[in-house]
Formats: structure tokens, C-alpha cells, sequence
């Protein structure tokens, strides 16, 4: 009997197949009992949540007396009638297709800034990572008042320089713009992911570089970038989810105006919710924008084969 | 032994994945219940020693409220007190504020722990009467045999009566909360006499001409007409003889002519003295009450509209001393027959029962101490800002501390409240949203009002 015949005749041995099944069981049991804090938190805080609000979607919900079905009722009034839905979609979308992009660039050159090995590049991390762990409701009331059209320090820096101040939270063309560059003050997270990504690119990729004279852009273009990409493509889905989200800046500095200029989506689904009463409307609102998140972030997946680069080992 | 190893691609894959269920979860806000604070301790410390423990049962209440800073200490007076007087009832506060407050009492009710007493903004009551969360005080009212309409002023004790039962009872006035406060330099400086109330829309129109200098850096302006955001288009049709309502709460009726009428003067008054957004520079945020009191405080500005609250507020943070201003009621249109001074108010604040408070008998004889007691007038008086309980205003420390309080006796008195649905607040926002468009010159008032009154009229259909 061969080596192999021995072995054929072992795998096909019913007994042993049953332990070796019963066993793979009891270390898949194992494994689901150690991740079973995270799955139980996962079904009680985000699907159940998830499937409540696509249900609500179809009641009329104030929050307070049981939920009535009114099936697509709610849908029906948002297409048909509440022009004021459409123009929080267009403010959010004009939100994301800024913030998502600046945010990325800014926090990759940030990275890429603090990746030198230069004296004091510690204290520039923190710096730049500490506005990430300041609540975002005290940077915002902060930002309010640097953007005070009287008596804000960019105001005054513009009237020192013989310019005409800007009316930045109280413009309709300047309000939304003034919300995304509170939003892109805080880099700190992506920036900390992106330069864990650029120090596992590998050295040799580098000196490969000099050695054939590559210049630091063609470097930046041609191994940086690329190697990359897939910490840029997590971050974009990242930033994307976030930024659709967009409402505390918002509901602190602005409530939404002036002319709804700042009525976001979100700050929407809350007005309707809790100012109203309407949470089954506010339901199927958060419905919709559950469906545009996918569609955007299936989309971003399909589009990664296209530009994103995974290092075959 | 199997073990599966993820390359950068899966991981980042499953991590962004992982990341959107997340994410799309949160878009749910918080609602948790607030906790009490600290301030509670102090309330805590006192034991009751009067009546014996099978006497009453012991209670112990929670009070949410919106008064934080130094209302603390008052609150935890008015506390004491209340202990001192019914040693079987502890009352621990809540302090209840922030933009997410009723997102807080929503859950607090859906979870069924309301708080036993807790004080509302009477234009939110009737949405929330509509669903069920408040009771009735009527019978406790009757059997405590207070008069509600001799013990307070008109327009406070309106603003809380809802479908002819009272939800509440008032705790600070709802009227008085729109006084015009003159700047006596800006006004001698214009030739025109601080101590002479400019009683009509025709007057403020001739001092707007005096008072506006556009020639200086910065400009000088009269100041804005539209304080507090939102509802003051409907003040200003009150006072041209209009209602945003018929008499029967079924119809919207902000869009006719006197609505119209009252819109475009607040437009034409307010651009006769600059554009509207170099006039309120900020949006709705804090910044632009902010800005409109340093514009006053520094002169820029000649009239400023607000509360009581700045007799107190303009000394201490903004340095104008109390002679350097004066006080005045807004001004009504006098070319319709009828129509008076008095501003329209959809109310204050006021402590309200909840149907699912615990001990509402209680609770009941902490509302009537809080708001129709002696206590009361400390709480106000304190803040130096008037009681919403006639009498308690005629109490000569508040004469003495403040000079111009016949005038303030005389708004408290011609103020009025109007009827609120329980659409008010959509309906208020969809006014507000009406009012800019105009303002800001983006809409000419007819068609901003036609517009809106039928979004309102929707909204009040769905209401009921």
C-alpha cells in the first residue's frame, strides 16, 4: 500500500470524518462565542435600529402613541409634495461632493507631512490630530466665532488687508461653504490611516526609484499613490458615509438657514422627528438616504477594480 | 488546523463594509434621557421632620427645566422651599435644555419615566396634548380654588389653555418678551427723545430717517425688526390688525391682505437701511444674537428688540448700564381701525403635569407653589424679569430696581396670546422660511405668503 492509498483510505474512515467535523464545530462554536458580543450588538444596536426605521417608514409615528400603517404614505408626501426634502438632498449632495474630496487631499498631504523624520514632526502630528478628539460641537461654537462677520478673526484679518469682509454663515451662497471647511478642520482620523498606510509601503520600492533616478513626484505618482490606493479607497467610503450624514455643525451654527442654505438632510430628518412629531416621515426620510448610501458605496466598489491596486505576495 | 488568512483587499473590504452598517445605524440620533445634575445634592440634603412618616407617604419628584447658569441656585431655592412647606415631597431638578431637549422628553415618555413635573414651552403643548402626554389641570385648578384668569395676565394664562382645558400653569411671562429698548445716545444724537414712545408704524418710519447713517464706517443703522428668528412676522401682522389663523383653527390665513401688507413693511423698512444680509449677518445661530448686541452695545445699532432679561443682560455682559437705554412697546400700523398696540405671543414657559407622572397629586402642589405661590415671585424677581401672577408685579422691589417698570406693566397688560395648533411649530418654520424669501429679496411678498400658506394649510390638514 502506497503512501497515498494510506492516506485516501484515512480520509474516508466515517469515524474520523465525524471527529474532525465534530471538532471543526466545537472551534467554530468557539470563534462565533467570542465574536458573539459584537454580533449580539451588531442585531440589537444597528440591524434591529435599521429594520425599525424601515418599518416606521410606513407608519404614522409621532414617537408617542403606537405607530399606525399608512403604507407609502410618507413616500407619497416627500415625492409628491415637500419641495423642502429635495432641496436638504441638493444641499447634502453640494456637502458631500466638496467635503469628500478636500477632506481626502488634505489628510493625505497631512500624512505625507508628518511621515518625514523631521525634528518636532511629533508635536505637528499631535497638532494636527488633536482636533479630532476636541468635541465637535466646541469646535464648531469655535469656528462660529472665527467666522463672526463683525467681530470674527477672519473678518478682521480681511479688513486689515483692505478687503471686504465675507458674510460667512449668514450668506446663502457663503453658508454652505462655510460649513465644509469646519468640516474639513478635523483630519486627525484619515490622516493617522493614511500614514499607517505610506509606512507599509515597502523601502526597496523606493531605493528601486532613486537607483533608476526618479524624481520625488514620479515616486509620489508611481509608488505612493498607487500603493495606496486601497487606504484611499477605505477612507472614500468612509468619508462618503460620514459626509451624507452631515448635521451638528449645522444644527449648532445655522439650524438650517439662511434660506435653508444649510438644511441638510439629516438636520431635516430631525426637524421632521422632533420638531414635528413626524417620526414615520423622518423614518421613510432616513429610508431613502439609507438607499442613496448604498447605492454610492456600490458604486465606489465597483468602481475599485478600476483604480485600486492590491500587492500580489 | 484551518486557518483563513484575509490579504489588505479583503480586509479593507470587510472593515468598509463593517463600517457602512455602522454608519447608516447612526444616522438614528441618541435619545437618552437626561440625567439629573448635580444640583440636585443640595435638595437632597434637607430631610423632612415636620410630619411623621405614616402621615404622608414620602415622594420624591423629578422636575425637568430649562433654567441652567445662575438660575440654579433660584430653582434649588424655590426647592427648599417647597421641601420646608411639604417635607413629604422631595423634588430633585433636571436641568432640560439644549437644541435635543425634546428629543430627551420623547424618549423619556415612550420609555414610560416622564419626569412629574416638567416645564414646556406652551406653543409645543398642543402636539403633545394631541398625544396624550400631558393632563389636564382644571380640576386640580377648581379645587384649589384659584381664579386663573384674575390671577394672571391675559396672554399667560391663554397661552396655555388648549381646546378649553389648561395644561400648565405659567412660570415665567410669555408677554413682555418683545420690548424695544431705545439707545439714548443714538437717539439724542439723531435729535429725536428717548423718553417718547414711538407708538405707530408711521413714527418708526420718520426715526428710521433720523436714526440711519450710512456715510460713517461702520454704518449706522436703527437695527433690526426681526429679533427673535422666525416669529416675528407674525407679531408684526397681529399688529396690523392680521391673524395667521381663522377664529375656527381651520383655515391658514397669514396670506391675506393685512399679512401681506405686514410682510413687505417689515421688507421696505428693513431696506431702507442696508442689505438684509449685512443686517443679520449670522443665521439662526447664537452668534447672531450675539452680533445684534454689540451692534446696540457699541452703538451701531439704535433699536434693539427683546425680553426682560436684558435689563440684567446689558449691564453685565455687555456693559450698558441701565441709563443708557430706555424701553418702549413695538409699535402697531394705525391706518387700520382697531387695531392696537399689543404683540401676539404663542407663549412661555410654563410647569406642566404629565399624564404618566407618578404622583400627580403631588405633583400638582409643586406646580401650584412653583407658579402661584410667594416662590414664584423670588424666582422672578431674582432674575429681575416679571411674574406672569398679577399682583406679584406690584411688589415695590421691583419698582425700585428697575425704572421703567410701568412700562413693563403696561406690555405685560396689552400683550395677548394667540391660538396654537398643534401644527404651530411647522407652521411657524414654514412662516419663518416665508419671511426670509422676502427679506432677502428673493420673493415678492404675495407670492411668498400664497405659497407658504398653502404648505401650512397642508400641514394643519394632516394635523387634524
Amino acid at each position: 500500500m502506497t503512501t497515498d492509498q494510506i492516506v485516501q483510505s484515512r480520509s474516508r474512515d466515517p469515524a474520523r470524518i465525524l471527529r474532525a467535523r465534530s471538532m471543526r464545530a466545537r472551534k467554530a462554536l468557539w470563534g462565533y462565542l467570542f465574536i458573539a458580543p459584537w454580533i449580539i450588538g451588531f442585531l440589537v444596536f444597528n440591524l434591529y435600529p435599521i429594520l425599525a426605521v424601515i418599518y416606521y417608514g410606513f407608519t404614522d409615528y409621532s414617537g408617542l402613541k403606537p405607530p399606525q400603517f399608512v403604507g407609502l404614505e410618507n413616500y407619497v408626501e416627500m415625492f409628491r409634495y415637500d419641495k423642502l426634502a429635495f432641496k436638504a438632498l441638493g444641499n447634502t449632495a453640494f456637502y458631500v461632493a466638496l467635503r469628500v474630496p478636500l477632506h481626502l487631499l488634505l489628510g493625505f498631504v497631512a500624512a505625507l507631512l508628518v511621515n518625514h523624520k523631521l525634528r518636532g514632526v511629533n508635536v505637528i502630528r499631535t497638532a494636527l490630530y488633536l482636533p479630532t478628539i476636541v468635541p465637535y460641537v466646541t469646535t464648531v461654537v469655535l469656528w462660529m466665532w472665527l467666522l463672526d462677520y463683525d467681530f470674527g478673526v477672519l473678518n478682521v484679518v480681511l479688513r486689515e488687508v483692505g478687503l471686504p469682509r465675507i458674510n460667512w454663515l449668514g450668506s446663502e451662497t457663503m453658508a454652505k461653504p462655510s460649513i465644509i471647511l469646519m468640516g474639513l478642520w478635523q483630519i486627525g482620523a484619515i490622516m493617522m490611516i493614511f500614514l499607517a498606510g505610506l509606512r507599509s509601503i515597502p523601502e526597496h520600492l523606493y531605493e528601486a526609484a532613486d537607483i533608476d533616478g526618479a524624481t520625488s513626484v514620479q515616486k509620489l505618482l508611481h509608488i505612493t499613490i498607487p500603493m495606496l490606493s486601497p487606504v484611499i479607497f477605505f477612507n472614500l467610503i468612509l468619508d462618503v458615509i460620514n459626509s451624507f450624514q452631515v448635521f451638528t455643525a449645522a444644527f449648532i451654527a445655522t439650524n438650517g438657514g439662511p434660506l435653508n442654505a444649510t438644511l441638510f438632510y439629516v438636520l431635516y430628518i430631525y426637524r421632521q422627528s422632533f420638531s414635528y412629531l413626524h417620526l414615520g416621515y423622518g423614518a421613510a426620510m432616513a429610508t431613502i438616504l439609507f438607499l442613496i448610501v448604498m447605492v454610492f458605496t456600490a458604486l465606489i466598489f465597483h468602481s475599485e477594480r478600476h483604480w485600486v491596486f492590491y500587492e500580489r505576495t | 488546523m484551518h486557518t483563513k488568512t484575509y490579504s489588505r483587499r479583503e480586509f479593507l473590504r470587510l472593515a468598509a463594509g463593517s463600517s457602512v452598517g455602522l454608519a447608516l445605524a447612526a444616522c438614528a440620533p441618541s435619545t437618552s434621557a437626561p440625567q439629573p445634575s448635580s444640583g440636585a445634592a443640595p435638595t437632597a440634603a434637607l430631610a423632612p421632620t415636620s410630619v411623621p412618616a405614616a402621615a404622608k407617604e414620602q415622594v420624591t419628584l423629578t422636575f425637568w427645566h430649562p433654567f441652567g447658569g445662575s438660575r440654579i441656585p433660584l430653582i434649588e431655592k424655590m426647592l427648599s422651599d417647597f421641601q420646608a412647606e411639604q417635607p413629604s415631597t422631595k423634588v430633585e431638578h433636571v436641568l432640560w435644555t439644549g437644541a435635543d431637549r425634546m428629543e430627551k422628553f420623547i424618549a423619556a415618555v415612550a420609555a414610560g419615566t416622564p419626569p412629574d413635573v416638567v416645564m414646556f414651552r406652551s406653543h409645543d403643548l398642543p402636539a403633545y396634548v394631541e398625544e396624550g402626554v400631558f393632563r389636564p389641570l382644571d380640576d386640580y385648578i377648581s379645587a384649589a380654588g384659584i381664579n386663573p384668569d384674575e390671577l394672571y395676565y391675559k396672554a399667560e394664562i391663554g397661552a396655555r389653555r388648549y381646546k378649553g382645558e389648561t395644561y400648565g400653569l405659567p412660570t415665567v411671562p410669555a408677554a413682555g418678551q418683545d420690548i424695544a429698548y431705545y439707545n439714548v445716545s443714538r437717539f439724542e444724537e439723531a435729535g429725536l427723545d428717548p423718553e417718547r414712545t414711538l407708538e405707530t408704524w408711521d413714527e418708526w418710519e420718520e426715526a428710521l430717517a433720523k436714526l440711519v447713517d450710512t456715510s460713517t464706517n461702520p454704518p449706522k443703522w436703527f437695527g433690526t425688526i426681526d429679533e427673535n428668528v422666525g416669529f416675528f412676522f407674525n407679531k408684526w401682522m397681529y399688529l396690523n390688525g392680521g391673524k395667521y389663523i381663522s377664529d375656527d383653527l381651520t383655515k391658514i390665513t397669514f396670506n391675506d391682505e393685512r399679512g401681506v401688507e405686514a410682510l413687505q413693511w417689515m421688507y421696505d423698512f428693513m431696506s431702507r437701511q442696508a442689505d438684509y444680509s449685512e443686517l443679520r449677518p449670522s443665521a439662526e445661530g447664537f452668534n447672531y444674537v450675539e452680533t445684534m448686541r454689540k451692534r446696540f452695545a457699541t452703538n451701531q445699532t439704535a433699536v434693539y428688540i427683546s425680553g426682560p432679561w436684558m435689563f440684567v443682560q446689558f449691564p453685565e455682559e455687555h456693559g450698558v448700564q441701565i441709563d443708557q437705554f430706555r424701553i418702549h412697546p413695538l409699535p402697531y400700523n394705525s391706518e387700520h381701525p382697531g387695531t392696537t398696540a399689543g404683540v401676539a405671543t404663542e407663549g412661555g414657559w410654563g410647569n406642566s403635569l404629565p399624564a404618566g407622572a407618578k404622583h400627580p397629586e403631588a405633583s400638582w402642589e409643586f406646580i401650584k407653589f412653583s407658579c402661584a405661590s410667594p416662590a414664584s415671585l423670588e424666582f422672578t424677581l431674582a432674575q429681575s424679569r416679571p411674574n406672569p401672577v398679577k399682583q406679584y408685579n406690584e411688589d415695590p422691589r421691583y419698582a425700585e430696581a428697575n425704572p421703567y417698570w410701568d412700562t413693563i406693566l403696561k406690555i405685560l397688560d396689552q400683550d395677548f396670546a394667540i391660538p396654537i395648533t398643534s401644527a404651530w411649530v411647522e407652521i411657524a418654520d414654514i412662516m419663518t422660511d416665508a419671511q426670509e424669501q422676502v427679506l432677502t429679496g428673493k420673493k415678492p411678498s404675495k407670492a411668498a405668503l400664497d405659497e407658504a400658506a398653502a404648505a401650512a394649510q397642508r400641514a394643519l390638514d394632516k394635523a387634524g
